[in-house]
């Protein structure tokens, strides 16, 4: 008989107590299996003392190792609850010997005790990635001596893997020797499944972000940035902690568009409106683009702002064609105005040429007077005077017909449409008296300033009245009156109206006069109309035809007050 | 008795040739009135004086030409002397053919302007001398009886006095007589004068049916 004390030690000699504890048995002859219960420790050494004849058999020890912590009647208790579990539960040795499965684990594994017990491989039924993981974890639980979670996934009696959330408890003896592992295991497969798909469709709206051609945000209440998706970073070039401080949009954003824009947002927070802007925003290369941007409020259940959404969507090309789209129409305005000078031109000379003859004829006065046996310096006096005033008069023709001849700002000005109407009827009085109109004009003192373009709204005017003109060419046995009338209207609108006593508009022809190229002018461009009608409607006026007057026709457009 | 002052009239709606217009001629002595429409012209009363107008050819409402016809049909005789801003031909035919001094084009040179209203006053205080002449004829001829102008129609056609009695019923003396005192009423010096009267006043023979 042995008696025989075993205790790991490693190559140092320290007790490494893997095994959890000092085993003492008597035994006859010193069993083998003792050894290979060790095998996973590297250097270890057993030491035997105090050898006892009365040695059991291999078998025989081996029982009495599984039965160490004793088979007593509370045991057998704990087992019938642990059957009932519907957990999968297993309790391992020291070493993680095999000890007991419950059912539920046996059913799981398709084995029976026994043939569970036989496995000596403990990472036997263990997914191969995941054994690294549960190896590291027993490790630190050597040293740290506490239980621990983990997520495995374990075989299956027909070869599939499941997801498993396993809980490792160690009881430790009275020296504080793991004696015992305790192990449950919930199967977590659907939720892991869940958690998957969740994640891949998170992936997927986040590819979907990255991907599309806009860039996205998300912003706190108080626009401070809390996401950027990919393609802003790479469109601005900055980091994503750049993208997300508080002065991202001071670093990117054209100056004059960041006012507009921090105007904006401090209004949309406290009206929680969606919102739209265009605005310029500096790209990596440091040139900027025009992009669209449009923000909603996220609001919580209190109707609170708790998040904005926006996107900005790159509008650089729209803006290039819509540029070129308004140049070329500015040109073909241009050209249209030049062709209605060359009408008026006649008209033109004959306003030049009315002070330029009064300068003359009072230049010629001025030396009679002064050649006078008696000199009349009060007659001369006048004459210079007049010369003076008739000049600058000759000069401010000259200017209005260079306005209205060269290209134009596209600027748009606070006007005062009584004077504006007026500088037109300066220059077309001529022709109007040439074709024995009456002009009247009934302007509202009080007229408001609009915004716009004065070469622009001119060319409307000067349209209007020119065709008016035309209209009453062949009227001859009734007054030909042009009217020419300013008011206020109820929309904050000021709306011009130009009435001839004209030849009027034929009803079949009414629906076509603003169309290009549609004229009822002999040798006419058929433009006028057309060309006036969206230099009104880019002003955000309408031009229009006023039925119910007879005879002749009335056009009547409007352009917004200058706020 | 003296004839007054002669005056100018100008009509141009454009300020600064108006004003340049009146001082041009007041600087050259004469009176000159301007107005800015034909229509203030036509309602203004007017001085009874040789005159000339100055008009332009392009105003509002009632133009230039409009107003010479016009004033044809309303026989007020004023000479007129055109301005333009742009003398096309078709146009200043039209004034010349109508009776227009002159027709200039603006700017012109201030002699032209000048003379032509010279001339243009001169042909008036003609026009007016023939007219108080003609005047001054009819009031004669209308003095006359009309056996008086019986007998003038044929003294003046070339009739001998016996050949007016024979035509008239009456005796060679009595046409002597009525033949006297036509001379002495028309106070003409000469058969010749009254012959050159006659044809003034545009008398023909009627021949008694």
């Amino acid at each position: 008989m042995y008696y025989v004390r075993i205790s790991v030690v490693d190559e140092n000699g320290v007790n490494r107590n893997v095994a959890g504890r000092v085993i003492e048995f008597k035994f006859d002859s010193l069993p083998d299996a003792l050894f290979a219960q060790c095998e996973v420790i590297k250097t270890l050494e057993a030491r035997a003392e105090n050898i006892k004849p009365e040695m059991p058999d291999k078998d025989e020890a081996l029982e009495m190792l599984e039965s160490d912590p004793g088979s007593s009647r509370s045991e057998m208790e704990l087992r019938q609850i642990l059957e009932l579990a519907p957990q999968l539960i297993a309790v391992y040795g020291p070493n993680r010997e095999r000890l007991y499965a419950n059912g539920v684990f046996l059913g799981y594994l398709g084995l029976s005790l026994e043939e569970w017990r036989q496995g000596s491989d403990r990472d036997e039924f263990v997914h191969p990635d995941d054994r690294e993981r549960v190896t590291g974890h027993f490790d630190r639980t050597l040293s740290s001596g506490a239980g621990f979670e983990l997520e495995l996934r374990l075989r299956k009696r027909n070869g599939s893997y499941r997801w498993l959330l396993a809980r490792y408890n160690p009881l430790h003896d009275d020296q504080g020797q793991i004696i015992r592992w305790y192990v449950a295991c919930t199967d977590i497969e659907d939720r892991k499944h869940a958690e998957q798909a969740l994640k891949s469709s998170e992936d997927e709206l986040r590819q979907l972000i990255d991907v599309i051609p806009q860039q996205v945000f998300v912003f706190g209440e108080d626009w401070s940035p809390l996401f950027a998706n990919r393609r802003e970073l790479e469109y601005t070039g900055l980091t994503p902690e750049e993208a997300q401080s508080k002065d991202a949009v001071a670093r990117i954003f054209h100056p004059e568009d960041l006012e507009k824009l921090e105007v904006l947002r401090e209004r949309m927070r406290t009206e929680g409106a969606s919102f739209e802007m265009e605005a310029r925003i500096r790209g990596k290369d440091g040139a900027y683009r025009w992009f669209l941007i449009r923000d909603n409020p996220l609001r919580d259940e209190q109707g609170h702002i708790v998040r904005w959404y926006g996107t900005r969507t790159d509008i650089e090309e729209r803006k290039q064609t819509e540029e070129k789209l308004r140049q070329a129409h500015a040109e073909l305005a241009r050209v249209a105005r030049v062709v209605t000078m060359g009408e008026l031109a006649a008209s033109i000379a004959h306003e030049v040429n009315q002070p330029i003859s009064g300068m003359v004829m009072n230049g010629n006065a001025c030396l009679r007077w002064l050649a006078a046996d008696a000199p009349n310096l009060y007659e001369a006096r006048e004459n210079a005077r007049r010369i003076v005033r008739d000049g600058k008069r000759a000069g401010e023709v000259i200017a209005r017909v260079r306005a209205l001849a060269t290209k134009t700002a596209t600027e748009k000005v606070r006007l005062d449409m009584n004077e504006l109407t007026q500088e037109i009827i300066a220059l077309t009085r001529s022709e109007i008296n040439k074709n024995g109109v009456t002009l009247r004009t009934e302007f509202a003192s009080d007229v408001w300033p609009v915004l716009g373009n004065r070469v622009e709204l001119q060319q409307v005017l000067l349209n209007l009245i020119m065709n008016g003109i035309e209209a009453m060419r062949t009227v001859g046995e009734r007054p030909r009156d042009l009217v020419i009338q300013t008011q206020n209207d109820e929309a904050d609108q000021v709306r011009i109206t130009v009435q001839d006593s004209g030849i009027g508009l034929d009803p079949q022809s009414i629906q076509r006069i603003f169309d290009a190229f549609y004229s009822t002018k002999h040798g006419g461009m058929g433009m006028g109309l057309s060309i006036s009608r969206s230099i009104v409607e880019h002003h955000g006026g309408r031009l229009r035809t006023v039925t119910g007057h007879s005879p002749g026709a009335t056009f009547q457009f409007t352009v917004p007050k200058y706020h | 008795l003296r004839e007054p002052d002669a005056i100018v009239w100008v009509v141009d709606d454009d300020v600064s040739v108006r004003e340049a217009l009146g001082s041009l001629i007041r600087s050259a002595g004469l009176r000159v009135e301007t107005f800015v429409s034909a229509q203030e012209f036509l309602a203004r009363t007017r001085t009874d004086a040789p005159s000339c107008l100055v008009l332009d050819v392009r105003l509002p409402g009632l133009g230039g030409l409009d107003l010479q016809k016009r004033m044809a049909e309303l026989n007020l005789e004023i000479p007129i002397v055109f301005i333009t801003g742009h003398g096309d031909v078709p146009t200043s035919v039209r004034a010349m053919k109508a009776g227009a001094i002159e027709f200039l084009t603006k700017p012109f040179a201030d002699k032209d302007l000048l003379d032509a209203i010279q001339q243009a006053i001169k042909h008036d205080r003609a026009a007016r001398q023939q007219q108080a002449e003609m005047k001054e004829l009819h009031v004669r001829y209308e003095s006359l009886t009309p056996r008086e102008q019986e007998v003038m129609e044929r003294v003046v056609s070339g009739l001998l006095n016996k050949q007016v009695a024979a035509e008239l019923g009456t005796s060679e003396f009595t046409v002597k007589v009525h033949r006297g005192k036509v001379m002495r009423k028309m106070r003409a010096d000469s058969l010749a004068d009254l012959v050159r009267m006659s044809e003034r006043l545009e008398i023909r023979r009627t021949k008694k049916s």
